[in-house]
Order: C-alpha cells, then structure tokens, then sequence
C-alpha cells in the first residue's frame, strides 16, 4: 500500500458520485483521485468538477462526428496531466495537516507528561504507553483529514449569497456536540466498565479517571472552535459561541489587531487569535471580543480580509 | 503546422488570473463554460489556456477570496461548480487593470518602440 493512501482515511475509496460510467474517463479520476490527500469528503469536490470538465468536453466532440471512444480519449488527452490540480490540493492540505498535527502531537506530550506526573511515575505497561501515546497525534490526524475539510480551497454550497458568509465548520456546533458526546460516551463506558472489574480497565480506576481526563482535554481543544459561528454580511459581523452572542455593524468597529501568543501557537487546531474592539454608540465604551480563529475554519481567509477591509485605518 | 510561439509560464500566470477574472464580470461561470470563453476572446492565442492549468488558477483565485463557488446541477444533471467574482475579486481585478496598462503603456514607450527589435521565430 502506497504511503498516500494513509492519509486518506478513513474514506480511501474513489467517491461514487464522481464515477461518469465512461471507462476511459472514470480510469483517469480513479488515477487522479490515488494522488489527492485527505479524506472522501475533502477529494469529492476536486473529483465531481473534473468528472464535469471531462464529461463535457467528451460530449462536444462526440457532437463533431467522433466516435465515443475517440472523444473520451480526446477529453483525457486535452485535459492533460492532472499534476498541478493534484499539486494545488496536497499543498493546501498540508499546510492544516503540519500544523494541526504538530500542535496536538505537542499536546499529547504535555499531556502524557502530566499523567506521568499525577500517577508517580507508574510502572506502565506496554498497553498503556500504547494505549494513550497515540491519541493525540490520532486527533491531530482526525482533525486535519477527516473532520475538518473546510480548508478546501473553496467555500462550500450556499456558503455565500448576496456577499454574506459564514465562517464555521462545515458540520458547525451540532457536529462538535456529537464528537463530544461520543467521545465522552466512550471514555465514561471504558471507566464504568473498569469500575465494575471488567474490560480495559478493570485493574486501574485511578488510572482510567485520569485517561478519561486527558480524552476529555484532548476533545475539548480540538472541537472548541467548531463551537463557534460566524456570519459576515454587508451591514456587519455576528459572532455566536457557548458563552457569547454578539453582533457588531461595520460602522461601530474601531479596531482589528492579530495577536501571537504561546497559546495560539500551541493550541490545537492551530489558529490566528483576532481581537476586535467596537463601540455601540460614538465616544461610548469600547466592547472587546477575542477570537480563535482555527486555520481549519470555512472562509477563515476570507473573514480575516474582510475585517482588514473594515478596519478603521490607524 | 505551429500556432503562436508559447509564453513564459511567469509572465502568463498573473496575465490568466486577470483575464479569468475580468470574464467573471460578466456572470458566474464553470471551468469548461470559462475555457470556452477564454478561448474565444484569446482566439489564435487560446492554446495558452491549458485546461490542466484553469482549475488550479480558479482554486488559488477562491483560496485568495476574489472568486466564490457554489455547486448546483449542470446541463446533464452532474454537479457543476460555478464560480463568480467577489466584492474582493473586483477590487483586486482594478488594481490588476491599472498595473496592466501602465505594464502596457510602458511597453509601448520603450521596447516596442526600439529600432531593430527581434522579432518571435516559432
């Protein structure tokens, strides 16, 4: 198995919906589709436009006089090598996969490090080191690859009418309350199971709390930023998460500043931190709202150019 | 048999980005829909536009924010993916134009206007 495949789970397979039922072009996108990163979801749009292009181009020269042999082998042919379509996905997708897996790779440290400290330093067992080393880099990869698509280079269906946008996961808020109520289902079902003597951890309640704390730490920093929801129009800028709702017009915005800290560096899925300052009514108190921004988000470029625009200058 | 001599790569790509876009100004538009249009105000130069090219030039431009996308059903009821010029694209596509003529009226001023110049051998 070629080493890209890996990186294409959990979804490797060639996304049906592409398929055109024309051998010689459904042989190019299969080969097409074996070059692109990422997940089913993240391929199908790449796979679904090209499958048109050629599709259409076949049909022109059928309409010419050409048999429909020839004409799919000229669609191919005049399309040429799909390297740079490829090269331009990988290298979008590559960017969120090192940063998204690096951050949660050091989290993992931080965290491993932590479960050393709180159980003294235990005599682990191979399944344990096993067991919690790979989690975080797992995420990461999860993160990167499987749930977070919106790093394609697009913005995704009815994204965008009339100049307003959202800046959201594609699954938004409910997808981050399902992840984070699987993933803590799972957790307290090892524990419980372990508390009544039986399964994974039937001899280490202590040990299966604290794994159930990093699982829980791990899901939080990862989905935290699917729990906010962005929309942007012409009038002004709504911001909704767990804790607030705010809605600011263009014209009451008086500043946009990046901020880098250690925390935006570390913090999985890595993202610009954005702090917008307002004032409801002129010469009135000036609101503040910091934002993480993660580099996974729909339309996060295009949030961050349209506050640029907004700025007031100075 | 050969058409017009090919373009360096450097000086054709912000060229096409700048086409592209000034022909989104008319309506949005699907990359084949865009590759014919292209070809048609190119004419003898249409070979420019490599379809294996289009694509990774419409993603770039929707990755920079000057071109949006939305999906709907095409003419044989596949998914087509149509893209259109954003507030942003305009703005941008201005300050491409202008570059472009002062490019163009430089040109005009200095090397097309030198005696003996070389002429393209294909």
């Amino acid at each position: 198995m070629r080493l890209i495949h890996c990186l294409r789970l959990p979804a490797p397979g060639f996304p049906r919906e592409a398929a055109t039922g024309d051998p010689t072009l459904d042989a190019f996108l299969r080969d097409t589709d074996g070059r692109l990163v990422g997940s089913r979801s993240i391929r199908r749009p790449y796979l679904l436009e090209l499958a048109d292009h050629l599709v259409e181009a076949r049909d022109r020269a059928i309409e010419t006089g050409v048999s429909p042999d020839e004409a799919s082998r000229f669609a191919v042919e005049a399309y040429g090598d799909p390297e740079p379509l490829v090269a331009t996905q990988r290298r979008a997708r590559a960017r969120i996969f090192r940063v998204t897996g690096l951050a949660t790779w050091l989290w993992n440290g931080v965290m491993v490090a932590l479960l050393l400290i709180l159980l003294e330093f235990p005599d682990w067992t191979m399944l344990w080191v096993l067991t919690v080393l790979p989690l975080g880099p797992l995420m990461g990869y999860g993160f990167a690859y499987a749930i977070g698509p919106s790093s394609a280079p697009r913005p995704v269906f009815a994204d965008e009418v009339d100049g307003s946008f959202t800046v959201a996961l594609r699954g938004g808020p409910r997808l981050a309350g399902v992840i984070l109520l699987l993933g803590t289902a799972v957790a307290g079902a090892l524990v419980l199971s372990g508390l009544m003597g039986w399964g994974l951890f039937a001899e280490a309640p202590r040990e299966a709390s604290l794994f159930l704390l990093i699982l829980s730490g791990l899901l939080l920093t990862g989905t935290g930023p699917l729990l906010v929801h962005i929309e942007v129009d012409a009038e002004g800028f709504g911001y909704r998460s767990a804790l607030r709702d705010v809605r600011v017009r263009w014209d009451q915005l008086v500043g946009v500043d990046r901020e880098l800290g250690p925390v935006g560096v570390l913090r999985p899925p890595i993202g610009p931190k954005v702090r917008l300052r307002w004032c409801e009514e002129p010469g009135g108190p000036v609101s503040e709202l910091r934002m993480h921004l993660d580099g996974s988000m729909i339309n996060v470029d295009r949030l961050l150019a349209a506050l640029d625009r907004r700025a007031p200058a100075g | 048999m050969s058409g017009p001599p090919d373009i360096d790569d450097q000086l054709l790509r912000g060229l096409l980005d700048t086409l592209v876009m000034d022909l989104l100004r008319e309506g949005p538009n699907y990359g084949f829909g865009i590759l014919e249009a292209l070809g048609e105000r190119l004419g003898e130069d249409a070979g420019i536009v490599k379809e294996s090219t289009l694509y990774p030039l419409l993603h770039r431009l929707a990755d920079r924010g000057y071109l949006a996308s939305h999906q709907e059903p095409g003419d044989r009821g596949r998914p087509r993916r149509y893209y259109r010029l954003t507030d942003e694209g305009q703005e941008f596509l201005g300050t491409r134009l202008a570059e472009w003529r002062r490019v163009a009226g430089l040109l005009d001023r200095t090397l097309l206007r030198s005696p003996g110049l070389p002429t393209s051998t294909s």
